[in-house]
């Protein structure tokens, strides 16, 4: 059995949410590496799942999210790095039947990273509001864990 | 009283239970005398002093319980014996008077124990009994017509002749609520039955169903999960700067950001446009110079008017 997701492993990435990126680096750079490959990754992945969910629910138009991974890259010129066929497909696998299983894990990881960032940055939520939504999201990362 | 009173009767007539009881041996007899002569007589309907009917009460026997059978003390001798005792001299009596003794029937309050079933036997023999049997019904109710469900064809039929009354309905008679216009109510619609539920909110097993989807779909992610990558950490601190960004507080670009009026109004709400309005200014200015001429004015008539004085 896989060890759940810790307490640090969410306060560092409720940091990085909460645009308080000093603590989120310090956090991220005092966790425990091996434990980080399995629960910080499958919380990572468990955030980027729901908060594409709420913004594109099932029978979203792929024309908006098409639209949307465009407005990402075109924030800064660090942002247009990213892979828009890899951004498109990660988030029409959460409301369609799209596969992923040929992206590599490595970028899926980092662009999911990303396009969370860009969907909390847009969604604009308030304190308890991150916290609901790190919650739910921990309770799914512990879900795929078990 | 006399002898030739005819209401005297030469024999003495069959008596009920009731007064039998209270004429036998042993009980105070009404006095003889002046007194008693004087008393009227006591007819034969006379019913029972109370202290006679509690008597009589006190000797029968209880009721007896599902529970009462073999309970010491409370064995149905003694009731009986008591019975007995109360009933016996009644029970002989009207027989010695030509009357026919009562037969103990079930239900009776001086019955004799033994022959009156308990609670339980009376049950028992309740249920025993075959229940009420019905006519058998008669050939001509019964269902024998095998030509249910009906065919496809007088389905379709009997469909195609429903839209018909419905078109003709809606188009004949466009007064009326909806139901009686044929209107079709929410999630119906035109070419479907009226019980059609495809438009309805899911049921629950369609929810089931749909979470079942979606778990699938986090499955995906979760598949991808197991895979490894390499250091985490490493990759979280390269992309610090690229989460900056995306962070950052979106700049309000393109077109200028106006108010919109919440209602209706005959002005404009909110001033659609910056600055001072010259027509405002002029009309302030009017409005001010009006009000300083009259000001001026009272102001030079009140110190003119002392003068004068």
């Amino acid at each position: 059995m896989t060890m759940p997701v810790t307490d640090e492993q969410e306060a560092t990435l409720h940091a990085q949410l909460a645009r308080k990126f000093d603590e989120y680096e310090r956090l991220l750079n005092s966790m425990d590496p091996v434990a980080a490959r399995t629960g910080y990754r499958t919380l990572v992945s468990a955030a980027f799942f729901t908060a594409a969910g709420e913004r594109f629910p099932e029978g979203s138009p792929r024309a908006d999210i098409i639209e949307y991974v465009a407005d990402v890259r075109a924030r800064s010129d660090r942002t247009a790095e990213i892979d828009p066929v890899t951004a498109e497909r990660l988030l029409l696998a959460v409301s369609t039947d799209e596969e992923i299983d040929d992206i590599d894990a490595r970028i899926s990881f980092q662009t999911q990273g990303f396009l969370l960032a860009a969907l909390i940055g847009d969604a604009s939520l308030d304190g308890q509001q991150l916290d609901d939504f790190m919650a739910r999201s921990r309770r799914l990362a512990d879900r795929w864990l078990a | 009283m006399s002898a030739d009173d005819p209401r005297k009767p030469d024999t003495p007539a069959p008596q009920p239970a009731e007064h039998v009881q209270r004429s036998e041996p042993g009980r105070e007899q009404p006095a003889s005398g002046p007194r008693a002569e004087a008393t009227r007589p006591v007819p034969a309907e006379h019913p029972p002093s109370r202290t006679e009917h509690n008597q009589a009460r006190r000797a029968e026997p209880p009721l007896q319980g599902p529970g009462d059978a073999g309970r010491p003390g409370n064995g149905s001798q003694a009731p009986t014996d008591t019975a007995a005792r109360a009933t016996g001299a009644s029970a002989e009596r009207p027989a010695e008077q030509g009357n026919p003794p009562h037969e103990a029937s079930p239900g009776t309050r001086g019955r004799a124990s033994a022959e009156a079933p308990s609670r339980t036997e009376h049950n028992e023999a309740r249920r025993a009994r075959p229940p009420i049997e019905r006519a058998q019904e008669p050939a001509e109710w019964r269902d024998t017509d095998s030509s249910w469900p009906p065919s496809q064809a007088d389905r379709d039929s009997a469909r195609a002749l429903y839209r018909e009354y419905r078109k003709d309905r809606t188009t004949t008679d466009p007064t009326g609520s909806g139901h009686e216009r044929g209107t079709k109510s929410v999630g119906e619609k035109d070419n479907e039955s009226p019980g059609e539920a495809s438009g309805r909110p899911p049921t629950g097993p369609e929810l089931l169903k749909a979470e079942g989807k979606e778990t699938s779909r986090g499955d995906k992610f979760q598949k991808q999960v197991n895979e490894d990558i390499g250091d985490v950490i490493d990759l979280g601190n390269t992309g610090v700067e690229t989460v900056k960004d995306l962070m950052a507080q979106p700049s309000p670009t393109g077109h200028p950001e106006v108010l919109a009026n919440s209602h209706p109004a005959f002005g404009p709400e909110t001033p659609q446009h910056a600055g001072v309005d010259p027509s405002a200014v002029a009309e302030m200015t009017l409005v001010l110079g009006v009000i300083g001429f009259q000001a001026g004015r009272w102001l030079h008539h009140k110190i003119e008017k002392p003068r004068k004085e």
